[in-house]
């Protein structure tokens, strides 16, 4: 490749990196701990005492529709290892609710237990950190994600040359600048396949509204909404009357009749009142491609329990476009191989923040390096100094505040303040103070502080759950179950890595910053 | 690095061209491609991936416009192909 075409991609890939990388890390780190947001929610809840709580779903549907004819929509939530027994959940007033039936066949609200902790990272995780709402925030990262895309496109291409001299070589030693481009080179290249994926589905989820209202306008001469008439499955009218559908038992068997391994978990009644009523069925399956992160769904007729669209039901994707549509989905969820699977891309999530944060470190070193070599004055210009201080602050700070975050929700759960104020609270108070104290001591002597917060932060999650099985923290006490042990490993290895480069930053910190380059290799 | 700065303002020009010109190409191509092209029109997943392809096809167009030579050769080229795509999909659309 001709040394022109190489440097027009190393600055196209300088650019879109140091554009993209800050939004990225955020999103990678809270995507990875997001791999365990249902056991981060339980993990952080006190479990309402479900005392008296009646386990027949079929009643409680039924009494259910009974008392309540006019909602159109209403999920019934079947027992799992999070939920003793089946509650209903619809919305009124813009306020969510819940309702169990007690044993004497009464209806009766749940008891609030707190927040969706899980969820907060799942949303921080979607808006790459930014304190905006979701639907303002997800263009933004879908063009982000887009440049992202782009950088990928860049780099690639610039390691081509080098690809095979260069390829799993780490040169550890006192060029700072080679290691880093060593590290960064090995990281990329290692999960490529998995950041191809992301940054294609990540821009996708993002911009989709904006790209069907092109389509519609450029390429359907019917629009869409006839693209979409054309292919929607041919249904009977269903019966406005609930009482005569079929029981959420039936439904569950029909299910599970459909399609073997699938194991629903909870039925969101859609359309009630209407002739287009539907259950839509969620249940979890560990051999296919899902959905969603978790579940995966059976559309189904809830008075005949005929399943009239098979496209996201695990497994039973009957034409090649399903199969590949759920894919798409499944391979940015990750759901598609059980808890094994989470694990690896919680880790690949951590390895792709690195990646972003490694970067930026070599857009610093690269111009720290250019300034003693052209003999200019040791000190780095301001703007560089900025970004050293930007890329550490926010990137320790998202770790230290999501770690915080999560902690507290626990701690705080049957405080006075509500759980959404709590939590955002905690995150971007501690993102903000490490941020200024990243700013106050530029990033050479901030590092080792906020790595230290960051790891202090991060043991208080599995301290937690210690001490509360231990039974010193009574109020938090609450059964231990095994999907509370990927958010305590993960979280306790994490925070030993934190407090090792803590140690380490603390003891080089002097001779980082006067390390000097012996090498003349220009790269990043 | 570009320590000659001047020289990399063509990148950014074609950058952004090519995200503003690339969009309504990747449009066409989705649709021509991926949707007017194959068979299986009643199938719900197809609408869908035509939509998923658009962010592959638009990515591909910004990554390639940086080899464009010129300015001229950046607008020249996405104007042309954004209008026989879209003249293909008028051709061939049902």
């Amino acid at each position: 490749m001709k040394a022109d075409t190489l440097r027009k991609y190393l600055v196209v890939h300088t650019w879109t990196g140091i554009l993209s990388s800050l939004m990225l890390f955020v999103a990678f780190y809270a995507g990875g701990i997001s791999m365990f947001a249902p056991e981060i929610t339980h993990w952080a809840r006190i479990e309402p005492a479900r005392v008296g709580a009646s386990a027949d779903a079929d009643a409680l549907a039924a009494a259910f529709f009974a008392a309540q004819p006019k909602t159109a929509r209403a999920t019934l939530v079947l027992p799992s290892e999070d939920n003793a027994a089946p509650f209903m959940r619809y919305k009124q007033d813009g306020r969510e609710h819940r309702e169990e039936l007690d044993t004497a066949g009464q209806l009766r609200p749940l008891a609030d237990g707190g927040g969706e902790t899980g969820g907060f990272v799942d949303h921080l995780h979607r808006k790459g950190g930014l304190p905006l709402p979701l639907d303002i925030a997800e263009p933004i990262i879908g063009i982000v994600s887009l440049v992202y895309a782009v950088a990928l496109i860049s780099g690639v291409v610039v390691l081509l040359p080098s690809l095979l001299k260069d390829l799993f070589v780490l040169r550890i030693g006192r060029n700072v600048k080679r290691m880093w481009l060593d590290l960064h080179n090995l990281l990329g290249l290692a999960s490529l396949p998995f950041h191809i994926v992301m940054a294609l589905s990540a821009a996708v989820f993002g911009l989709h509204d904006w790209i069907y209202a092109t389509q519609n306008a450029l390429v359907y001469p019917q629009g869409l909404k006839g693209v979409e008439a054309q292919s929607a499955p041919k249904r009977a009218p269903v019966t406005k009357d609930t009482s005569a559908w079929l029981p959420p038992s039936q439904l569950v068997a029909q299910a599970k009749a459909a399609a073997p391994g699938f194991e629903p978990t909870a039925l969101d009644y859609r359309g009630v009142g209407t002739p287009k009523a539907m259950a839509h069925v969620a249940g979890t399956d560990d051999q296919h491609f899902k959905r969603s992160a978790r579940v995966g769904f059976a559309l189904m007729d809830p008075a005949t329990g005929q399943v009239f669209q098979s496209s996201y039901l695990p497994g039973q994707q009957n034409s090649g476009w399903a199969a590949m549509l759920s894919s798409f989905f499944s391979l940015h969820f990750g759901s598609y191989g059980g808890e094994p699977l989470r694990v690896l891309y919680a880790v690949l999530g951590m390895m792709g923040a690195l990646l972003f944060y490694t970067g930026n470190v070599l857009w610093i070193e690269t111009r720290t390096k250019r300034l003693r070599e052209s003999g200019a004055a040791p000190q780095q210009p301001r703007h560089v100094r900025w970004v050293a201080s930007l890329n550490i602050g926010v990137c320790l700070g998202c770790v230290a505040g999501l770690s915080t975050a999560i902690a507290s929700s626990r701690w705080l759960a049957a405080g006075p303040v509500s759980h959404e104020v709590l939590i955002h609270g905690a995150y971007y108070l501690v993102f903000v103070a490490c941020l200024a104290y990243a700013f106050a001591r530029g990033a050479a002597g901030s590092t080792s502080g906020l790595l230290a917060v960051a790891a202090a932060a991060t043991a208080l999650i599995p301290a937690t759950s210690v001490l509360a099985s231990a039974g010193w923290l009574p109020g938090l006490a609450k059964p231990y179950v095994h999907g509370f042990a990927f958010v305590d490993v993960l979280s306790a290895g994490g925070a030993a890595l934190l407090a090792f480069l803590a140690l380490r930053a603390q003891a080089k910190q002097t001779p980082l910053r006067s390390s000097n380059s012996t090498s003349s290799h220009h790269h990043a | 690095m570009a320590r000659n700065t001047s020289s990399s303002w063509p990148l950014l020009h074609h950058g952004l061209v090519s995200a503003v010109l690339g969009f309504p190409l990747a449009i066409w191509l989705s649709g021509l491609l991926v949707y007017h092209l194959t068979s299986g029109h009643d199938d719900p997943a197809k609408y869908q991936v035509a939509m998923w392809s658009v962010v592959p096809f638009w990515a591909a167009i910004v990554g390639l416009s940086f080899m464009a030579r010129s300015k001229v050769v950046c607008w020249v080229g996405l104007l042309v192909a954004n209008a026989v795509a879209a003249g293909l999909v008028h051709l061939v659309a049902r």
